[in-house]
C-alpha cells in the first residue's frame, strides 16, 4: 500500500514508555494507551485513531481519555482491553492510584463514556474474554490468584463471579500479565516472580464457560528470566506463537510456536531467530481472504 | 499507464564468451492484475449504498498494485485508492448498473471484473457480507439502511448476535464491523430504524468456522518479518528477515489486538533523535 508504513509522532504525548496499542475488535478504531514516565510535561490517557479501511490510514481523532499531567496527580494506564465485540473498554487506570475503569465505547467515533459504578473497587490487569474479565493479581487479597468478573452487557458494569478470586496454585507468585484464548477455553498468565529471578514461567487455567470460573490446569515454560512480549493465538485455536527471551538473552530465537495441549498448557513445536531484537509486536494472517 | 501489449512477456537474454554464444531464453509468465470482488456479488439486487469489498494481486508484477477504482457506469469514476484494496460504500440510485472494479499494477498491466448489480428503491436493510449460510471467524458484516418515504432518513443499524444480545450499533445508514462469534451456529439480526418510527430487519443464519492461519508477522527494532506457518503450526522463515512487501498477496482477515483490516500495528521505538511514533502498516 502506499504511503504504508503510517507513522504517527506522538512526543506530543509526553515523556512516556512505550504505549499500548489497541484495536477496538470490530475494525475500525485504534487505541493508543500512553502514560507518563517522568517529567513534568508526563501525562496519562487514550488517543483515537480512525481506521480508512480501504487503505490502511490513520486518522487522529482525539482523546478518549485524558487523565491530566504528572503535575495534577495522574495514576497511569495499564493494560487497555475491550470485550469481544468492542462495545466495552476497560483499564487498570486513573488518578490518584491505579484502578479498574470501564467505558462504554461509541462505535460513531470511538470516544468513551464512564460505566456506571466506574472506577471499580478492582485492582489488577484486566484482560476479557468477552463474557467475563479476569484480572492479574498485583494487590489482590491472596497474590497469586485471579479475579474474575462478570461483564453485565446492557452498561458494562462488572460485578465479581462466586468463588472470586480464584486460587492459582503455588508457588503462588503474582500472575500478571494475563493472556484469553480467543475461544475462551484456557486463561494464561505470567507467573512473575521478579525479573531476575529462575522460576518465572506460564500458568494455565480452564474457563467453566457456564459460570466463568477459572482452575490452575498446568504450570509450564519454566524458562530462567523468561520475559514475554507478546504472543498471539492462531484462528484454528491448535497453536500458540510468542516473542519473548529466554534464560535473560535477548540473542538467540525470539520466536517460538506451541501446540496448545487438551488442559491449556504448551508444548514447543520449534523457535526461530530472526534477527530484530526483541520481538514486541507479532500477529497471524490467513493466506487468502476469507 | 501503459498497457502490456502481450500477456507474457518474452525475455531474451544472450550471454556470449568466446567463440561460444550459448542462448538462454528465459519466459517470464507475466498475467494482467486480478480483481476479485468479495461484495456485492454479481449480478445482486441491494440497496443504497451499496457496500464494495475487492482486493487486487498481480503475481507476475514484483512491484505490485498501484491503484484501483470502481466504476458506477463506464466512464464514470466512484472511488479510487492507490492500494490493493477496496472497502467502502458507494451511493446509487436505484436502477440497474454496469459497475466495474479495475486495477492497475505497477508494471503496467491493468485487469478488471464486471459487477452487474440492480439497486433497490424498497425500504429495509441490505446485507452485503456475511453472505446466508456459512462465514469465518471474526465475522464480517457489511450492511447498509434506506427507507425511501422517511425524508428524515435512518437512524441507526444494530447487529443482534442472538436474540437480546447486541455486539455492535452504529448512529448511521451503513454499517461496516468484525463480530467476534465462537465457531459454531448462530442465528443473528441485522436491524436498522428510521426516524420515522419504521424497523427494518434481516435475519441470517451463519455457520461460523475457525481457520488456519498461514503467515506471523513479527516486529522487533528493525523492520516485520514474514514467516510462514506451517501446516503443524512449526514456522519457517523462507525470505530473511524483511517483509516481502511487493509479494504479499491480500490478508483481509488477519488479527489479533490490532490486525482486522489487515492493519500491523506496533510502536516504533526511537532511534536517537528520532520521534516517538506508531506505525501502521497494510498487508495488503
Amino acid at each position: 500500500m502506499p504511503g504504508s508504513p503510517f507513522r504517527f509522532n506522538i512526543d506530543q504525548l509526553g515523556d512516556q514508555g512505550p504505549p499500548t496499542i489497541l484495536m477496538d475488535p470490530a475494525g475500525n478504531f485504534v487505541y493508543v494507551g500512553y502514560h507518563g514516565g517522568g517529567g513534568g510535561a508526563a501525562t496519562a490517557g487514550v488517543a483515537t485513531y480512525r481506521i480508512e479501511r480501504s487503505s490502511g490510514e490513520l486518522t487522529w481523532t482525539g482523546f478518549a481519555l485524558y487523565f491530566g499531567s504528572e503535575s495534577s496527580g495522574f495514576g497511569g494506564l495499564d493494560s487497555p482491553t475491550t470485550d469481544s465485540t468492542g462495545r466495552y473498554f476497560y483499564c487498570s487506570c486513573g488518578k490518584p492510584t491505579l484502578q479498574l475503569r470501564g467505558y462504554a465505547v461509541n462505535a460513531n467515533n470511538g470516544f468513551l463514556t464512564a460505566a456506571p459504578g466506574s472506577p471499580f473497587q478492582f485492582v489488577g490487569s484486566p484482560m476479557s474474554t468477552g463474557k467475563y474479565l479476569y484480572l492479574g493479581a498485583t494487590k489482590n487479597p491472596s497474590e497469586g490468584d485471579v479475579l474474575g468478573l462478570a461483564v453485565n452487557y446492557s452498561n458494562g458494569t462488572v460485578t465479581q463471579l462466586p468463588g472470586s478470586p480464584f486460587s492459582a496454585g503455588s508457588p503462588g507468585w503474582p500472575i500478571t500479565p494475563l493472556w484469553a484464548d480467543w475461544q475462551s477455553r484456557f486463561l494464561w498468565g505470567l507467573e512473575f516472580q521478579n525479573q531476575t529471578a529462575a522460576s518465572n514461567g506460564l500458568q494455565a487455567f480452564t474457563i467453566n464457560s457456564s459460570t466463568g470460573a477459572v482452575a490452575p490446569s498446568g504450570s509450564f515454560m519454566n524458562f530462567p528470566l523468561l520475559l514475554f512480549f507478546d504472543l498471539v493465538e492462531d484462528h484454528s485455536g491448535k497453536y500458540v506463537f510468542t516473542g519473548m527471551t529466554r534464560n535473560g538473552s535477548n540473542s538467540g530465537p525470539d520466536l517460538a510456536s506451541w501446540s496448545i495441549a487438551p488442559d491449556g498448557t504448551w508444548k514447543e513445536i520449534n523457535s526461530l531467530d530472526i534477527s530484530s531484537g526483541v520481538v514486541s509486536s507479532i500477529a497471524v494472517a490467513p493466506k487468502n481472504p476469507q | 499507464m501503459s498497457v502490456p501489449t502481450s500477456a507474457s512477456l518474452l525475455r531474451l537474454v544472450i550471454h556470449s564468451a568466446a567463440l561460444a554464444i550459448p542462448v538462454l531464453f528465459a519466459f517470464n509468465a507475466y498475467s494482467e492484475p486480478t480483481v476479485t470482488v468479495i461484495s456485492p456479488k454479481g449480478g445482486a439486487t441491494g440497496g443504497s449504498p451499496v457496500f464494495y469489498e475487492a482486493f487486487a494481486t498481480s503475481p507476475g508484477c514484483d512491484k505490485g498494485i498501484a491503484a484501483m477504482r470502481i466504476y458506477s457506469a463506464p466512464g464514470v469514476d466512484a472511488f479510487d485508492v492507490d492500494g490493493a484494496h477496496i472497502e467502502t460504500f458507494i451511493p446509487l440510485s436505484p436502477g440497474d448498473y454496469s459497475t466495474t472494479v479495475q486495477a492497475w499494477d505497477n508494471c503496467g498491466g491493468v485487469g478488471k471484473t464486471a459487477v452487474p448489480l440492480t439497486v433497490s428503491d424498497k425500504a429495509g436493510v441490505s446485507v452485503y457480507l456475511p453472505t446466508q449460510g456459512a462465514a469465518y471467524w471474526p465475522v464480517h458484516v457489511a450492511a447498509s439502511a434506506e427507507s425511501p418515504e422517511c425524508s428524515a432518513g435512518i437512524s441507526a443499524i444494530r447487529i443482534y448476535a442472538a436474540p437480546g444480545v447486541s455486539p455492535y450499533t452504529i448512529d448511521a445508514n451503513k454499517l461496516d464491523a468484525y463480530v467476534t462469534l465462537p465457531p459454531g451456529n448462530h442465528n443473528l439480526t441485522v436491524q436498522a430504524w428510521d426516524n420515522c418510527g419504521n424497523v427494518f430487519k434481516y435475519p441470517l443464519a451463519e455457520s461460523v468456522f475457525s481457520s488456519s492461519d498461514a503467515y506471523l508477522y513479527a516486529s522487533g527494532t528493525g523492520s516485520i518479518a514474514e514467516i510462514e506457518i506451517n501446516s503443524d503450526g512449526s514456522l519457517r522463515n523462507p525470505n530473511g528477515s524483511a517483509l516481502r512487501r511487493n509479494s504479499l498477496p491480500n490478508r483481509r482477515r488477519s488479527l489479533p489486538w490490532t490486525q482486522e483490516g489487515g492493519l500491523f500495528m506496533r510502536h516504533r521505538m526511537p532511534a536517537s533523535t528520532d520521534s516517538r511514533s506508531i506505525e501502521a502498516t497494510a498487508l495488503w
